[in-house]
């Protein structure tokens, strides 16, 4: 008679065996394909053709504030579809997990789930124009109470191997509060943002390259309360039906020193560091 | 006031995409079409155009375009198929249209 862990050793060698036989081919379908993003940050004009679907997963790391212990992760899944015409659409499930201290001896966590939607409409072609342009429009919930609109202006210019990007952001937040038994919302804040982004393909295949970003945050006094400056490089890997982009975006300075934010870093609301990672698939 | 500024700034980028337009050497012109007529008599300048459009929304979604001289007739046979297969592309209409387009501003038609 069998034993259990006789049973799990014949489970795990008949396991093996078939991810033998069954992964060379799944990674050759997984080859078959070329699919196009090229930044984790900035975004490019293109849009997927009519009826191809792009699967994505996002994630993002941000950690390190000041006085404090401090660790996000921000998880995205995201289903892109072509839909023809120059138009795309996605849809987005966001997680958002947070440990942070709030004494000397102990760290406590908060998590939040959101849903967003964007749109995105090419009107110019990076390579066919003199240059690319699109227009992006994306709204979401967050936390049950939270909700978010962003509007983009997309510009990029493929010039052979050299991709070069720019990105004007506008993000209105408002958040909503159960109180005197009623919905109830302040007016939201606002963020404007611009990101240049530059990458050489040194290979169809990869491609390193860099992305910086201007985050300038509005109170819904409209008061603008700093200018944070942050950038860092991005790596490309391009093969068949998958890619895979890392992108690693320190703090470097504060343009905008204001009573609210006074100091060459944005440190008590901000982290120093964020790393994202993207991986997609074409379906 | 750093509204009012940002909103120049995106009215001035706005202002420069309007200005902008379709470099003449990928659009479909008169002499493409005398070219390609000597092989396939029937085509028409609207037929070319139909399959410029097709070209940049069906193609530029997974890589940047390739301008149609880079490659002889030939090399886009061979290309196209397998092309066609990834980008979904399955209308014989649409495959014809943006075969003819390309033909007609290949290395041996110019």
């Amino acid at each position: 008679m069998l034993k259990y862990n006789q049973l799990c050793e014949i489970i795990n060698n008949l396991y093996m065996k078939i991810n033998l036989i069954f992964f060379p081919f799944l990674l050759t379908s997984l080859m078959s394909v070329v699919q196009d993003r090229y930044f984790a940050r900035a975004y490019t004009s293109n849009v997927l053709p009519k009826g191809t679907i792009d699967l994505e997963f996002w994630h993002t790391s941000r950690f390190e504030r000041k006085d404090q212990f401090y660790f996000a992760q921000d998880q995205r899944i995201e289903f892109e579809a072509g839909l023809g015409h120059n138009i795309q659409t996605s849809l987005y499930l966001n997680n958002n997990h947070v440990r942070f201290s709030e004494s000397k001896d102990e760290t406590t966590t908060k998590s939040e789930l959101g849903f967003s939607n964007e749109w995105k409409w090419k009107l110019f072609d990076p390579t066919v124009n003199k240059v690319g342009f699109a227009l992006y429009g994306e709204w979401g919930i967050k936390g049950g109470d939270e909700l978010e609109l962003e509007a983009k202006l997309i510009f990029d210019k493929i010039f052979d191997k050299h991709i070069y990007v720019f990105n004007a952001v506008y993000e209105y937040e408002k958040e909503f509060e159960w109180k005197n038994n009623q919905i109830e919302s302040e007016q939201g804040n606002q963020t404007t943002e611009f990101i240049v982004a530059y990458q050489y393909l040194i290979k169809p295949t990869f491609g390193l390259g860099f992305e910086i970003q201007n985050e300038n945050a509005i109170t819904n006094d409209n008061i603008w309360e700093y200018s944070l400056v942050s950038g860092g490089p991005t790596l490309n890997f391009r093969q068949g039906k998958w890619f895979a982009i890392i992108n690693y975006l320190p703090q470097w300075s504060n343009l905008h020193k204001t009573a609210s934010a006074p100091f060459n870093k944005v440190l008590d609301r901000k982290e120093n560091h964020n790393v994202r990672l993207v991986f997609g698939v074409n379906l | 006031m750093l509204l009012t500024s940002h909103y120049h700034i995106l009215l001035s980028a706005l202002l420069c995409i309007l200005a902008c337009s379709s470099l003449q050497k990928w659009q479909p012109l008169d002499t493409d079409l005398v070219n390609v007529q000597h092989h396939h008599p029937d085509i028409k300048i609207q037929d070319l155009k139909t399959g410029y459009k097709l070209y940049i929304e069906q193609c530029s979604g997974c890589h940047a375009l390739h301008h149609p001289s880079e490659y002889s007739i030939t090399q886009w046979d061979s290309i196209l198929p397998e092309m066609f297969s990834q980008a979904k592309i399955n209308n014989p209409n649409e495959k014809l249209f943006i075969k003819q387009y390309l033909y007609s501003k290949t290395k041996s038609q110019n």
